[in-house]
């Protein structure tokens, strides 16, 4: 071994124009694989903390239901076509979450989505996260920051606007929206038909930390956003419902829920239209009346955000809760803070996926670059390769020498690459990278980034260089292999 | 005892569809201690004799015995294991490992098999044989450092480094100027002397040829003169 270790370690230092080359690009790829990853990986765990912090909670709870569901409501094609499932027995999962001790808080929250219009014109949309104050800021006591106004007393109604939508709207509207003035928020889906709340103005917010996706969410009073969910109960006729829209609906009556489950115009409520509006006016006139309206289901909820003492404790909490939902026959199911998240979080792991496709991609150009720098580099040794062969060395003896030489130059070159990498993010650390628009600020994780070295993305470097390494020397360890002792006698003559 | 016996071997090369008859029905034996010289022009077959000797290549007739073992049928192991006990060699082009010095390429081989002497009779064997070459003052010089004849003497120590039975030298002296060649022959005939290897050269030189014991003269791959005088061996200036 010591023999094999001299001559591959004299070979990389003699052979300078095969170890530059191939050393440059080890080094080069690795060092973009470093920043690369770390950049990325300090972004997603940026997401993941602000996320838990500030918006998911560790995980969330929900009833049982197929496909995409986040925090803002299903995030796949059938989002118009089915409710967000309430959460049954809830009051039993509340009971059953602040008595385990690793909980350290709990929020219920339920969305919707609903565009605003005021008057006659339409301004735009806002996701609305129906919450009760004083829990949701135990639960997340550092993301909200009132800009204007106040949220909305106990037991009234009311709209804390975030200031991104209300920028939007006022772009519209020609003038500045302030606390005590009322929108008109509609939502619409094939499954609640439209329903219309018209509600005030109690306050301009914004999250601390935000982005594209937070901006566009406001915190409403629940009773509002239950009802622009769907989550009403009270009917006049009973309905046909489908097996997913009873699960919705829970242990209620079916019976006595929605009027006709076929109407788009299920119903309309409207709080103290504008006189001048002449369209929600006759919107009115079609309607059936408030004694027809149907009633807030006021203990239902589409989520629990469950925040733990410790992280550690999370794939403890996923077995605790699948548990006892098993045991009780629950219909609910837990989700982690990613899939509450949505695609905003996932579109960050997305990028990440995007680069390693690339970086792959570069590793494939790399290897065959490489892999031609030692097949003529092997192809020069072919004599003295003969002549080992000749005096007594094996195959296996040459074949370890050439893959000791790559491995000794991808080890250099991978050492000297993790090292230029993490200058390289302790320079951009320093310095910090703002997000110059909206894609960066999605890449970042927020409107500032400052990544730092990611153990992991060196620990990927390393695999990766020994995996360049053994594959971009297998054809020319190929070749050396079929070298006969007879390359000796025919070279030297 | 015949150290190397061939017998009636044929060698076809095949250059593209043309078949090359290298060696015609070749038929020879060569005894332990014998310091032989393979002569004839080029072509007639020197080269490919020694390659079937040193079991770096197989005849594609007849039998090629080294020190009792025929070589036919062996696999690329069994092969490489006997070239490591029992053959040496001498190149034309010296063929040192550019990246070792001195010490460590005539180190080389004894780092290769499976029984290894121990480190200080290593270290005292090798240093031994570079004495013995003449260049005790160049240990740690790198081929690029060493003069041609420098080198083939090195090539010489690495050669007999593992106590072979046979050394095989292929034009050992044809880079070299006429002084340094005779050199290089005379240390080979004083290793072959001293340790009763048994010494094989080819050579067009026929002023080193006289030096052997033992010529085996080629022609058109034939052997058309096989004939031993031990008197010859004498006959060093």
């Amino acid at each position: 071994m010591r023999i094999l270790l001299t001559i591959a370690w004299r070979n990389v230092r003699q052979q300078k124009v095969k170890t530059t080359i191939i050393g440059l690009i080890m080094a080069i790829g690795i060092m973009v694989l470093v920043v690369g990853n770390s950049f990325m990986d300090t972004a997603a765990s940026g997401i993941e903390r602000y996320y838990i912090k500030n918006y998911t909670g560790h995980l969330m709870i929900t009833g049982q239901t197929k496909g995409n569901l986040t925090l803002f409501g299903f995030q796949d094609l059938t989002a118009m076509e089915r409710p967000v499932p309430r959460i049954p027995d809830y009051g039993e999962i509340v009971e059953f979450a602040q008595s385990l001790p690793y909980v350290a808080a709990i929020n219920p929250q339920v969305s919707a989505t609903a565009v605003i219009s005021r008057g006659d014109n339409t301004l735009g949309a806002t996701q609305l996260f129906g919450i009760i104050p004083g829990q949701y800021q135990a639960m997340f006591p550092d993301n909200v920051e009132i800009l204007e106004g106040r949220f909305w007393e106990p037991g009234q109604q009311g709209v804390l606007l975030n200031k991104a939508v209300a920028e939007l709207l006022e772009s519209q509207l020609g003038f500045t929206l302030r606390p005590g003035d009322k929108l008109l928020f509609t939502s619409v889906s094939t499954h609640t038909g439209m329903r219309i709340r018209e509600v005030e103005i109690t306050g301009l917010f914004r999250f601390k930390q935000s982005n594209v996706q937070l901006d566009m969410v406001s915190l409403m009073d629940v009773s509002n956003v239950r009802d622009l969910a769907g989550m009403v109960v009270g009917s006049a006729d009973p309905a046909q419902l489908t097996s997913e829209e009873r699960q919705f609906l829970g242990e209620l009556d079916v019976e006595s829920i929605f009027q006709s489950a076929d109407s788009l115009f299920t119903e309309v409520i409207v709080e103290a239209p504008e006189a001048e509006d002449d369209f929600w006016l006759s919107l009115l006139e079609q309607a059936e009346g408030p004694e027809a309206s149907l009633q807030e289901d006021a203990g239902a909820w589409q989520y629990l955000l469950v925040r733990l003492t410790d992280e550690k404790y999370l794939r403890q909490a996923e077995r605790d809760f699948a548990d006892f939902f098993a045991a009780k026959g629950i219909a609910a199911q837990t989700r982690n803070w990613r899939q509450g998240a949505g695609a905003l979080a996932e579109l960050s792991y997305g990028i990440k996926s995007v680069f390693n496709t690339i970086v792959f991609i570069i590793a494939v150009v790399a290897v065959i670059i490489i892999m031609n720098t030692l097949v003529i580099s092997v192809t020069e040794r072919m004599s003295e390769i003969g002549t080992m062969r000749a005096i007594g060395a094996q195959k296996s003896f040459v074949r370890r020498m050439i893959v000791l030489e790559t491995m000794l130059l991808s080890g250099i070159s991978g050492t000297l690459g993790v090292a230029a990498g993490g200058l390289v993010l302790l320079v951009l650390n320093k310095i910090g990278l703002k997000a110059s628009n909206v894609f960066f600020e999605i890449i970042y994780g927020g409107p500032e980034l400052r990544p730092e070295l990611s153990w992991s993305a060196v620990v990927l470097s390393l695999v990766v260089i020994v995996a360049v390494g053994a594959v971009s020397s297998a054809y020319p360890t190929a070749l050396v292999m079929r070298t006969s002792p007879l390359k000796a006698m025919e070279s030297s003559r | 005892m015949a150290i190397v016996e061939l017998e009636n071997v044929r060698k076809i090369y095949y250059l593209g569809k043309t078949e090359v008859h290298a060696l015609r029905g070749v038929s020879f034996s060569i005894e332990k201690g014998d310091f032989v010289s393979i002569v004839g022009p080029s072509g007639s077959g020197k080269s490919t004799i020694l390659n079937l000797i040193g079991c770096i290549d197989q005849p594609t007739e007849g039998l090629v015995k080294i020190n009792g073992t025929v070589t036919e049928g062996l696999t690329d192991r069994e092969l490489t294991n006997l070239r490591h006990k029992t053959v040496g060699f001498i190149f034309q082009s010296f063929n040192l490992i550019p990246v070792l010095n001195v010490y460590e390429n005539i180190e080389f081989p004894l780092l290769l098999g499976k029984d290894r002497p121990g480190k200080k009779e290593m270290r005292e064997w090798i240093m031994y044989l570079i004495e013995a070459v003449g260049l005790a003052d160049h240990v740690h010089h790198r081929s690029n450092e060493l003069s041609g004849g420098q080198r083939q003497r090195v090539a010489i120590a690495r050669a007999l480094a593992t106590k072979p039975e046979i050394v095989l030298a292929d034009e050992p002296t044809a880079n070299l100027d006429s002084k340094t060649g005779q050199s290089i022959i005379e240390l080979m005939k004083k290793m072959n002397a001293e340790l009763n290897t048994t010494f094989i050269f080819s050579t067009h030189d026929t002023t080193i040829m006289s030096i052997a014991d033992h010529v085996i003269r080629l022609l058109d791959g034939q052997v058309v003169e096989n004939s031993k005088s031990k008197a010859a061996a004498g006959g060093l200036p």
